[in-house]
């Protein structure tokens, strides 16, 4: 998992009650209210866009996290440090409960091994701008807002408790990383998008009649029969270019692993583009296994680098009807 | 000796059940040929069984492997299955969700026809009562329980000694640990001191206990009315005494407590994008406490290779060293739900419309298999009663 998702996921578990994790931004009364979605701003008169990776909000505060490896962009940072709560509302990435009277507070958040480069571009833009935009950094073990080489502050996080709690630090213990929020994004390797994609394919195949056909997109973000939310739950979240790419690189996964392994299954639709269901459901458990093996052989397949079956008899064979 | 109750075929209505069922807890019955009274059962069993009467009727059941044949009763939630042994078992499913299936016919017999509906028919499942709500629930006075332990479930660190005897017993798994305290006095007591003061209690699941509940009312032949139901981690209820009402009244405060604890998860925990609120919910952790999975890979494909207990079908992905993914669907109902697993802790992404019996199943079938020394991130509220 990159870097960026894995932070996503360590914040938002930040806002949902836990035993294992820190609760801080939950604690505050802050939730995630967007994901990876496009921010319309007005820098002297001319409109910019930044894509922070989460937006969480709260009665009266907006945090904007971006994440940031070891390079640095003046004109991003400028961007991030004018970024307001109307901005953010007018781009509807806030609900509409959200006043966001305190204003935005952005924040830079990076890996500790990238700190102290990023640190000094940090300070350099700060002092130039007049600004004091804050970096928090991260281990394995804790989350902590960065400090000068002298000890004084960098920047601050607009909102008091939290920098109060990210100035102390935020300590976890390692193995609790929370991953599942956020499973993978548009940015992720194909690999990772395999198995909560197939296995949402397999719902649909196992369990519902009422499901005839679906798209790419109805895995992604849910079909209206099935009652549930896909493979993403933050889905309707998503700025509209990332849904498309995700819908084109999920379309044409499922559309390898039917053609291999799920033709007796599945047709193809081509508009809307998806797949209409062969038989009602899969509903004998030997036809569930061989569904679920053939899962699990395109995934080992897919990760070991080995060409799938030249042939779609091959996998076909494999999912005939039992005879009783 | 009183008047021979009806057989159960004649049984039409919750009145005539009750007359069958309530006459039954006293062996006052004939036998098939009808020629004197004598004993035909064990003691009464219910058992709880979430059951989507939304999705399944008696049709439905009738498909599944559990019985011969599923007919309405006069009244539409009372239901009437017979099994191949033409053993009656009587479905009351006037909750919706949380049935009570009850028969008078013998364990053996009865216990495997519950297995046969709880993992072939979809959308039916057990009830698994948690160590903490067995321990919480208040039925009378406690007079017996039974403790179990057993290390089966793959990637622990069975220690060399418990191998070795699995070994000289021509075992796959270290034979499992047990006790029984029946019909004793003091046995609330000697329950707590044993799961709060023992290595060997803490390290148990609680697989049952045994209420007694007896009435002020006295009658001629009988003293007090009475009932001892037996309550079992499966959502098993064995019933002996003289009080059919007592034992229903037990069976409805169980469901009741159940009930809250299977929708509180889902309410409160499935993670859920709420528009104008945000996301919603939160991943349930269950740790293992003073115990380390030694192989999460081989762990995780137990639990998500469509088999019972747990019937979830899923996929096994390595993360990091110290973390493995899961993406299972519930073969009960089909829902979704994503899992992490470390050494010492599993949690459970469930999401929408994922059915939250998922949850004590894990709960129930760790405290059993993996260790007992659970903790859950669930709130008290819901599972302690």
């Amino acid at each position: 998992m990159k870097a960026e998702l894995r932070l996503v996921n360590a914040l938002i578990a930040m806002s949902v009650p836990s035993t294992t994790w820190p609760t801080i931004l939950a604690d505050q009364g802050f939730t995630v209210s967007s994901i990876q979605r496009d921010v319309s701003i007005l820098i002297g008169g001319s409109s910019r866009i930044v894509t922070p990776e989460v937006i969480f909000h709260s009665e009266d505060y907006c945090l904007v996290i971006e994440s940031k490896s070891s390079t640095f962009s003046e004109p991003q940072a400028r961007k991030y440090w004018l970024v307001t709560a109307q901005d953010m509302r007018d781009s509807g990435c806030l609900p509409s409960g959200a006043t966001g009277t305190e204003g935005a507070v952005p924040t830079y958040f990076c890996q500790a091994m990238h700190s102290e480069a990023l640190g000094g571009r940090i300070d350099t833009f700060n002092d130039q701008e007049g600004a004091d935009l804050p970096l928090v950094d991260y281990d394995n073990h804790r989350f902590q807002l960065t400090t000068r080489d002298d000890g004084s502050s960098r920047g601050r996080i607009r909102n008091p408790a939290l920098e109060s709690e990210f100035r102390s630090g935020v300590y976890f213990n390692e193995s609790t990383w929370p991953t599942r929020f956020v499973p993978f994004d548009e940015e992720s390797d194909p690999l990772e998008m395999m198995r909560p994609v197939l296995s949402t394919q397999l719902r649909h195949l196992l369990h519902h009649p009422d499901v005839v056909e679906f798209t790419a997109e109805h895995l992604l973000g849910g079909h209206p029969d099935a009652g549930d939310d896909g493979a993403l739950v933050y889905w309707n979240q998503l700025g509209s270019q990332a849904r498309r790419r995700l819908i084109e690189i999920v379309f044409a996964m499922v559309e390898e692993f039917r053609v291999h392994y799920l033709t007796r299954y599945l047709s193809r639709l081509e508009s809307p583009k998806g797949w209409r269901k062969t038989i009602e459901a899969v509903d004998h458990p030997a036809q569930y296994r061989k569904v679920h093996e053939s899962i699990g052989d395109y995934i080992q397949r897919k990760e070991s680098g080995v060409d799938l079956p030249l042939s779609g008899n091959t996998g076909q064979e494999e999912l005939e009807f039992p005879d009783s | 000796m009183s008047n021979a109750t009806r057989p159960a075929s004649e049984v039409r209505s919750r009145a005539q059940l009750e007359d069958y069922l309530g006459q039954s807890l006293l062996s006052e019955y004939f036998d098939t040929s009808g020629r004197r009274p004598r004993q035909l059962s064990t003691s009464l069993k219910t058992y709880l069984v979430e059951l989507h009467t939304e999705r399944v009727g008696p049709e439905e059941l009738a498909r599944g492997r559990a019985f011969a044949s599923v007919r309405r009763t006069d009244e539409d939630d009372l239901w009437q299955a017979t099994d191949e042994n033409g053993i009656a078992y009587f479905l009351d499913v006037a909750d919706g969700r949380f049935a009570f299936m009850h028969t008078v016919g013998h364990t053996n017999v009865t216990d495997q026809a519950w297995r046969r509906l709880t993992s072939s028919v979809p959308h039916a499942d057990n009830c698994w009562i948690p160590s903490r709500m067995l321990e919480g629930i208040r039925l009378g006075q406690v007079i017996g329980f039974r403790l179990f332990s057993q290390s089966q479930m793959k990637g622990l660190d069975v220690s060399d000694e418990a191998q070795q005897l699995a070994r000289d017993l021509g075992k796959d798994h270290p034979p499992a640990f047990r006790l029984q305290v029946s019909d004793w006095a003091t046995a609330e007591r000697d329950l707590a001191t044993f799961r709060g003061q023992t290595a060997v209690g803490r390290r148990a699941a609680i697989q049952s206990i045994n209420w007694r509940e007896r009435g002020a009312r006295v009658t001629d032949e009988e003293g007090a009315d009475f009932i001892h139901d037996e309550v079992w981690s499966t959502g098993k209820v064995t019933g002996y005494g003289t009080s059919w009402t007592r034992h229903l009244g037990n069976l409805r405060v169980l469901r009741q407590s159940y009930r809250r604890m299977v929708s509180g998860i889902e309410e409160e925990l499935t993670i859920r994008w709420a528009e104008g609120e945000g996301l919603q919910g939160a991943p349930i952790v269950i740790a293992f406490e003073g115990l380390e999975v030694a192989d999460l890979v081989q762990l995780g494909g137990d639990l998500v290779n469509g088999a019972d207990p747990f019937r979830l079908l899923g996929t096994v992905e390595r993360v990091t060293d110290r973390l493995v993914a899961l993406e299972a669907i519930d073969l009960h109902t089909g829902g979704r739900l994503q899992i992490e697993l470390t050494p010492d802790e599993l949690r459970i992404y469930l999401r929408t419309g994922t059915c939250g019996n998922v949850v004590p199943r894990f709960l129930v079938n760790f405290e059993h298999y993996l260790t007992a020394t659970l903790d859950t991130s669930i709130d008290s509220r819901l599972v302690a009663q």
